[in-house]
């Protein structure tokens, strides 16, 4: 009994700690990677998100992840709730998450709840800043996120376990289980995170301003994913991949409603993601072939379930024409289906895409990449999405390399079922959202240092907003946005053996104005978008010495406009975390035991107005890994 | 005069100018609150964004989020539904979060914990009796989206307890106190119903052509707006509890929100063109003369509430802006000819004069 319970207990997986960048196909006689993410993007930023930092994010979703990492905002209804990405001074449903190329943004909202996306799922996380509608197809308005589950590429068996306590009842289980025979791989991720997340806090929206404990927001959230994966030949792969993800959450109260058990409202979320892939590298180029199925399904407060799946298929044709050219030609299908009772009747959407790219290499210094895409919808045409990128190497030797990037492109975002078949109000003669992205910026790399800016700008037109009508409220394709930005990167090595430190920032600033009013009576002109922050921040510092590892993670995010003519406001706020780890061998493990400090200052913030987010806080993780 | 006799005429008229100034206080009530107008902004659907706003109307200025700078940290949280002031105190009625929040009428700073009662789900509006205030209340929602839950509390204002609860007909929405009766509108129905304040028990249910929405005072007269097909104006004898006459306003697209000028015998109400359009008008109607028909005042977009200030009989109307963002407060003359706008809260609901 105890031997097995060994071997159940040492069930883990450990999949690439780090994959390279790469910018050409990695071929070799024993795996096909496939098309890597940057490809066909000279000229746009695409970042990929440090797999160190990954790991000390055990345990906590994408949003935690991303919102440490990058100078991305997020605005969470409270810690582990419904949570929204904003990517250049748009909205959550102007981000395209895809997930092995497919988009799983939810039909009827249009966006992903990133408190959905748990970091331990996926290794493999690129962030494309900006417009990539033409790469992407409907959504990529403001960025893109990349989610890949690379295919295990060691042999043997790997099994990674991971286990975290947290203040406030939070309990972390995962594991990772991978083994490659042979032709076959398997690779099995599961999880369970549950939290009670009854934090205290000061009750500033009660009379007598109590101190009390946050009710009704714990987070119950399971998901396990497979893969399988075949190679018949060196150049064929098949992959089979299956994502569950659930979760039954309570919704964080207004904080005027905390303690009001009447008032409490909960919310369970179902997915399952399905993807099939075929790839296989000939003389004659590489064709990779897509098929995919989601179903989404939501249930707020035991109404009746809202239900949305899609099945997907793609065909990708790529080939390097000469050592110049390189082309990718493709169609995407798309079949939505909608059951929302609000809709009155179910809903169908037919999607068919066109697409095609090319990278040229004009000189040895100068590379282009073009990108065009044509989408058909049952119901209207959204508009022609075509990207130029250029890339222009100015300075290359044996320790620097700078580089001007720059980009221009035609983005759109269809309307979600929401804004088209909602009752009252649904409007199915709206046009789609669409806008032109210009962006410029430089690169700067040596052997230790890494840095890039980039300004951009951005005019987003028949932008949907939901008005008032007398009797109820419908969308209409009012409002145009410019958006102007600066976004600044870095990274810095350093090393002092035994003793090694890395450095790394990002700032972004964001001018998101909206150009059209309601009435004469609006006073919303040229002023900021709600939510959307002028400034963002972020300093991380990581310093390793022998088997020790230290982070200070550092985040600051300005003053937040409530109302879209900015008369109302929620204030800017600072947050410290900090993780202290020890790696350790045992055995045929390689283990890690950390402990975290989220919060250290005990900064009293809001992210959404009137929801309380907890204090100082504590986390305790041990994270073993078997290789055999 | 010597210094005596000088003291003795300097003090004589030092009384007498007090004097002057302590009869200006028993003078007849003028409007409730002096040169303060009360904006209720209704904030943005479970935003929890309400606020009230005093318009000074000799200084022409206006004060934001009042609750919120007399009560710092603490802000209201909630939607404002509306705001009584009866004697020093008002009421403030929020949705969202279902309280009662009791304030200083003059400085708006809470005097006690607001009143919050499990059964107390989307208070409405208020008018008190005696001591006693009558809430109406809506309950939840039941599937169907109808409200049988619908009643009124009771509320003892010495210690702010709810007595009881009177159940009514579904949506019960405006509250009027007339001599001792309580007359309460069901906007789900078709029914008016009559509240003996004695025994806190209903009296009697009219039964009208339409739903009723909203109850203003005139003079001895009771004036309910009714919409439905037949979109009126209905008067009705508080005494006996009868429909003496009805006004049809049909073709206005009355939405019921109404306010009655007791000097010029105006009744002022809002007609809202239906969806696409969103067109709204201000319309007046002539209270005397039998053959009285709308006409058009003003006529503008996202109108969500109309006043009529007793003191200058200025019209005011709130511009909800469609609720995106903070809205704008019109004050017209009479005749309707535009004197000021007001930057408010989101969504301004209504006016306490």
């Amino acid at each position: 009994m105890r031997r097995l319970l060994t071997i159940l207990f040492f069930t883990c997986c450990s999949l690439a700690a780090v994959a390279q960048e790469a910018d050409s196909i990695l071929l070799d006689a024993v795996e096909i990677y496939g098309i890597p993410a940057t490809k066909y993007a000279s000229g746009s930023s695409i970042v990929r998100i440090d797999s160190v930092a990954q790991v000390s994010q055990i345990g906590g979703s994408l949003q935690d992840l991303l919102q440490q990492e990058t100078s991305l905002y997020f605005k969470e209804y409270g810690y582990g709730m419904v949570s929204s990405i904003t990517m250049r001074g748009t909205s959550s449903s102007h981000t395209a998450v895809l997930w092995n190329g497919l988009n799983i943004n939810s039909p009827t909202l249009g966006s992903t709840d990133f408190s959905n996306l748990p970091a331990f799922m996926f290794d493999n996380v690129h962030v494309h800043y900006g417009g990539g509608s033409a790469r992407y197809g409907s959504d990529a308005l403001g960025g893109s996120i990349i989610l890949q589950s690379t295919a295990p590429n060691q042999e043997g068996l790997h099994i990674k376990a991971s286990q975290t306590i947290g203040s406030f009842g939070q309990f972390f289980s995962g594991i990772k289980a991978s083994i490659s025979l042979k032709d076959w791989q398997l690779a099995t991720t599961a999880y369970r995170n549950t939290a009670e997340n009854d934090f205290p806090f000061d009750n500033t929206a009660k009379y007598g301003l109590p101190e009390e404990r946050q009710e009704n927001a714990d987070i119950h959230n399971f998901g396990v994913m497979q893969e399988i994966s075949y190679q018949p030949a060196s150049n064929k792969r098949v992959s089979l991949n299956a994502w569950y993800e659930e979760s039954e959450n309570g919704v964080l109260p207004l904080m005027s409603n905390n303690l009001k058990e009447e008032t409490y409202e909960r919310i369970e979320d179902t997915h399952l993601r399905l993807s099939m892939q075929y790839k296989q590298q000939e003389d004659w180029g590489y064709l990779q072939a897509t098929a995919g199925f989601v179903r989404d399904q939501q249930i707020y407060d035991q109404q009746a379930p809202i239900i949305a799946q899609h099945t997907l298929a793609r065909v990708q044709y790529d080939k390097n024409l000469s050592e110049r050219l390189s082309i990718q030609l493709g169609s995407d299908w798309r079949y939505v289906q909608a059951d929302v009772e609000s809709y009155e009747q179910n809903r169908f959407q037919h999607r068919i895409d066109a697409f095609a790219s090319a990278n040229y290499q004009a000189l040895e210094w100068w590379k282009l990449s073009l990108n065009l895409r044509q989408s058909w919808v049952s119901g209207y045409d959204p508009p022609f999405s075509p990207s130029l990128g250029s890339e222009v190497m100015l300075l290359k030797n044996s320790t620097q390399q700078l580089r001007l990037k720059s980009q221009v492109a035609r983005n759109y975002r269809v309307p979600t079922f929401n804004d088209l078949y909602w009752q009252p109000g649904g409007n199915p003669a709206l046009n789609a959202e669409n806008g032109w992205s210009y962006e410029s910026g430089l690169q700067y790399q040596t052997q230790k240092l890494n840095a890039e800016v980039t300004y951009y700008h951005s005019d987003v037109e028949d932008w949907i907003v939901w008005l008032d009508q007398g009797t109820f409220w419908s969308p209409q394709n009012f409002r145009n946005v410019v958006v102007n930005g600066l976004e600044a990167r870095g990274q810095y090595q350093l090393a002092l053996n035994p003793l090694k430190l890395k450095f790394s920032s990002s700032y972004a600033f964001t001018s998101s104005l909206n150009k059209v009013p309601v009435n004469e009576y609006d006073r919303s002109e040229n002023k900021q978008l709600p939510y959307v922050p002028r400034h963002r921040l972020t300093f991380n510092t990581h310093a390793e010495w022998r088997g020790w590892s230290a982070d200070l993670l550092s985040q600051w995010t300005s003053q937040r406009f409530l109302t879209t003519t900015n008369e109302s406001a929620l204030e800017e706020y600072g947050l410290v975390n900090f993780r202290l780890s020890k790696a350790f061998e045992w055995w045929k493990t390689q283990n890690l035991v950390s402990l975290r400090v989220n919060n250290m200052l005990d900064t009293d913030y809001q992210n959404v107005a009137r929801r309380a987010m907890p204090g100082r806080n504590y986390q305790l993780s041990i994270q073993l890994h078997f290789s055999d | 005069m010597n210094l005596t006799k000088q003291f003795l005429a300097y003090f004589f008229l030092a009384t007498l100018l007090l004097g002057t100034f302590a009869c200006e206080d028993d003078a007849p009530e003028g409007p409730v609150l002096g040169d303060n107008i009360i904006i209720v902004n209704e904030g943005n659907f479970g935003q929890g964004n309400g606020s009230i706003t005093l318009l000074d109307r000799d200084m022409d200025t206006v004060s934001n989020n009042v609750f919120a700078s007399a009560n710092a940290p603490r802000d209201l949280e909630a939607s404002v539904q509306s705001v009584t002031v009866e004697g020093n105190e008002a009421f403030i009625i929020c949705n969202t979060v279902d309280k009662i929040e009791i304030v200083d009428a003059a400085t708006f700073e809470a005097i006690e914990a607001p009143i919050e009662a499990d059964s107390l789900i989307s208070p409405r509006y208020m008018d008190v009796v005696g001591d006693k205030a009558y809430v109406s209340v809506w309950g939840s929602f039941d599937e169907n989206y109808m409200l049988p839950e619908s009643k009124v509390a009771v509320i003892d204002l010495n210690d702010y307890s709810i007595i009881r609860y009177i159940a009514t007909e579904d949506g019960a929405e405006d509250v009027q106190a007339v001599g001792d009766k309580i007359f309460v509108t069901n906007s789900y129905t078709n029914k008016l119903t009559v509240i003996n304040t004695d025994t806190d028990e209903i009296e009697e249910t009219i039964t009208l052509d339409g739903s009723p929405q909203w109850l203003e005072m005139h003079e001895n007269d009771l004036w309910v707006s009714v919409t439905g097909a037949a979109s009126q104006f209905v008067r009705v004898n508080p005494d006996d509890n009868s429909i003496e006459a009805s006004v049809s306003v049909a073709g206005s697209n009355s939405n019921g929100k109404f306010v009655i000028n007791d000097e010029l015998n105006m009744i002022y109400f809002i007609g809202a063109e239906p969806w696409p359009a969103t067109a709204t008008a201000i319309y007046s109607l002539a209270i005397d003369g039998a053959t009285a028909s709308p006409e058009e005042v003003v006529s503008g977009e996202y109108f969500y509430a109309i006043g009529s200030d007793p003191v200058t009989n200025n019209i005011f109307v709130g511009n909800s802006n469609s609720f995106q963002g903070e809205g704008t407060v019109l004050e017209y003359d009479s005749e309707g000819a535009l004197l000021e706008t007001y930057s408010v809260g989101v969504g301004p609901n209504s006016f306490v004069f």
